[in-house]
């Protein structure tokens, strides 16, 4: 896409609309989930209903289900909130150069969808074809409302959901993840930011409070990428 | 619980922030070639990071389930572009497993 094609059209809302659908049937099982919790641990449909309208993280909605069960006061919810949400750091700024041509309200409404998985789906376009704000918007109308209602109806009718695993639903966001970096791993460097990320997220888990090996993984992952690309270039000289 | 309430507030404020807050300032600014670079394989690295922790349990180990779904899911990302496709087979190997093994 060249800098005078539209930023956003119909077709390219509709793709992502589409591409969306096995991560928002995810999103639907794993939310009804979430409201399970939230309504055991003393949250009324309400609040559950809120907490997706506003906070819209699963990590975040499940941590905080975990700790009002547990009788956690403000001060841990918004410590381990914080915690959770710093990856999206790392999101953002890679994000943040496809998004030059955005206006800033289109910019405030994507930070607002910037969730994993929107993210993947968006990176894994924006890398093949360029700027494509339909299709984020799209995978956003998508996975927002599916989330939403789901939490929703969870914390309302409870136990009659059963559990996402018998429909190996719970694959479906490795499954998106891995169908979406597999194609991107075409250079050296790839590989490297690719593998040295996965290792920097599984081995600094254990230490790193919150999601924080995510943002170390993010943030390191590209220099290791880099360092492999400047051997590679000077081995060629 | 009104205190509950204010509390989402807050934490939806962070995690909106933590979203919002560099796009702005990267968008605007004439980046670097290297910075470009950098950027150019975050992606890869938060994307890779992010299905080696899904695909792990809470001990970090590795079902047999999720190990036959990821290596159908990358054998199929491999000669398919189309996610939709990708991600349904991968679900499907993994249901089936389950419902043959238990």
């Amino acid at each position: 896409m060249t800098d005078d094609q539209p930023l956003y059209s119909g077709r390219s809302f509709r793709l992502g609309f589409q591409q969306a659908l096995p991560v928002a049937l995810a999103y639907v099982a794993i939310g009804a989930a979430m409201g399970v919790l939230g309504a055991e641990a003393g949250m009324s449909v309400g609040q559950v209903g809120l907490l997706s309208l506003t906070v819209y993280s699963g990590a975040t909605q499940f941590a905080a289900a975990g700790l009002i069960a547990a009788g956690a006061g403000a001060t841990a919810l918004i410590t381990t909130a914080l915690l959770l949400t710093l990856r999206h750091l790392v999101l953002a700024a890679s994000i943040a150069p496809h998004l030059t041509r955005a206006k800033w309200w289109h910019q405030v409404l994507i930070a607002f969808g910037l969730t994993d998985e929107a993210y993947a789906l968006a990176m894994g376009r924006f890398t093949r074809q360029g700027p494509d704000l339909g299709y984020l918007i799209g995978v956003m109308a998508t996975l927002y409302p599916a989330w939403v209602a789901a939490t929703v109806a969870g914390a309302a009718v409870g136990g009659l959901i059963p559990d996402p695993k018998i429909y190996g639903l719970d694959f479906a966001f490795p499954a998106c993840f891995l169908g979406l970096v597999v194609p991107t791993l075409k250079r050296a460097r790839d590989w490297a930011a690719a593998l040295a990320g996965v290792a920097i997220a599984l081995f600094s888990a254990p230490i790193l409070p919150g999601s924080l090996n995510l943002l170390a993984a993010g943030a390191l992952g590209p220099v290791v990428g880099l360092a492999v690309d400047r051997a590679g270039r000077r081995k060629n000289r | 619980m009104t205190w509950l309430v204010w509390t989402i507030l807050a934490m939806a404020a962070l995690t909106y922030l933590s979203r919002y807050i560099l796009i702005p300032l990267v968008s605007r600014r004439a980046l670097g070639e290297g910075l470009k670079r950098y950027l150019d394989l975050v992606p890869a690295s938060v994307i890779a990071s992010l299905a080696a922790v899904t695909l792990l349990d809470k001990n970090q180990a590795l079902a047999p389930d999720m190990a036959l779904g990821a290596l159908v899911t990358i054998g199929v990302a491999l000669i398919s572009r189309n996610i939709l496709v990708i991600i349904v087979v991968g679900i499907a190997v993994v249901a089936g497993f389950r419902w043959l093994v238990g």
